[in-house]
């Protein structure tokens, strides 16, 4: 009995609990920033400008400050959770093994999908009656529908703009 | 030092290497990049899959006695 505790039952169940802890942790904004090639992205969490989409969501804490990347940058989906890990995989593979490009050519392995968006934002009042958003009465079901991009050219079109990060001012708060 | 007996020399062996497998995880739980997160589900997850594959073999290939009646 003894044997199968320790041989057996113990190991799984450590496994099991690190490798949940380490799954948690890897959500972290720390985490993601880790990585020197991410560094012009977590600045762009602090450029001063409502303008930037990610940053006045990091900043006024849209989403939460600890978990900022994972919160956008997962899949909300049914198998989302997994999707990000395989593809935070792919990310190390790249980085160590391969050939990284610049911080500002990282591009999204698919669009943005307005899934993410809507996750939180569906039936909030500032987005079903925002003046922009039912100016245009087809607007708000073409977003629901993915067809229009909440990120398309017009609408909250600077994301990260890490390219433009030298002549931005930063937001020195919140740490 | 392993003992002589079959049985016994493989759950020691099995031991070592879950031990081992433990050691290399509480280290990466004490990291915070990605790295160490490969190594805690790759190197470590390996060890407890060969300690705890080791542990399970050793009983299924353990010769039984016959009873004696």
């Amino acid at each position: 009995m003894t044997a199968f505790l320790s041989l057996f039952a113990l190991p799984l169940l450590c496994f099991g609990m690190g490798t949940s802890s380490e799954l948690e942790h890897a959500k972290s904004t720390k985490f993601c920033l880790s990585c020197h090639i991410m560094v012009p992205y977590g600045k762009s969490l602090r450029v001063d400008d409502p303008q930037h989409l990610a940053a006045a969501h990091f900043q006024n804490h849209r989403v939460p400050a600890t978990e900022a990347c994972y919160t956008c940058h997962t899949n909300y989906a049914m198998f989302g959770g997994i999707k990000a890990k395989l593809g935070g995989l792919r990310h190390i593979y790249v980085y160590y093994v391969g050939t990284p490009p610049a911080p500002e050519n990282i591009k999204l392995y698919e669009p943005y999908n307005n899934r993410e968006c809507l996750h939180c934002h569906a039936g909030a009042r500032s987005f079903e009656e925002g003046v922009v958003h039912t100016a245009d009465s087809d607007l708000i079901p073409a977003l629901k529908a993915n067809k229009t991009s909440c990120v398309s050219s017009g609408c909250h079109a600077v994301v990260h703009d890490v390219g433009s990060l030298k002549d931005a001012k930063f937001w020195k708060g919140g740490d | 030092m392993l003992s002589t007996d079959l049985l016994e020399r493989k759950l020691q062996l099995s031991g070592i290497i879950l031990i081992l497998g433990l050691v290399v995880e509480s280290l990466c739980l004490l990291g915070h990049g990605p790295i160490a997160f490969i190594l805690f589900v790759g190197l470590g997850g390996i060890l407890f899959a060969v300690g705890i594959f080791l542990y399970l073999y050793s009983l299924v290939s353990a010769k039984v006695e016959p009873s004696k009646q």
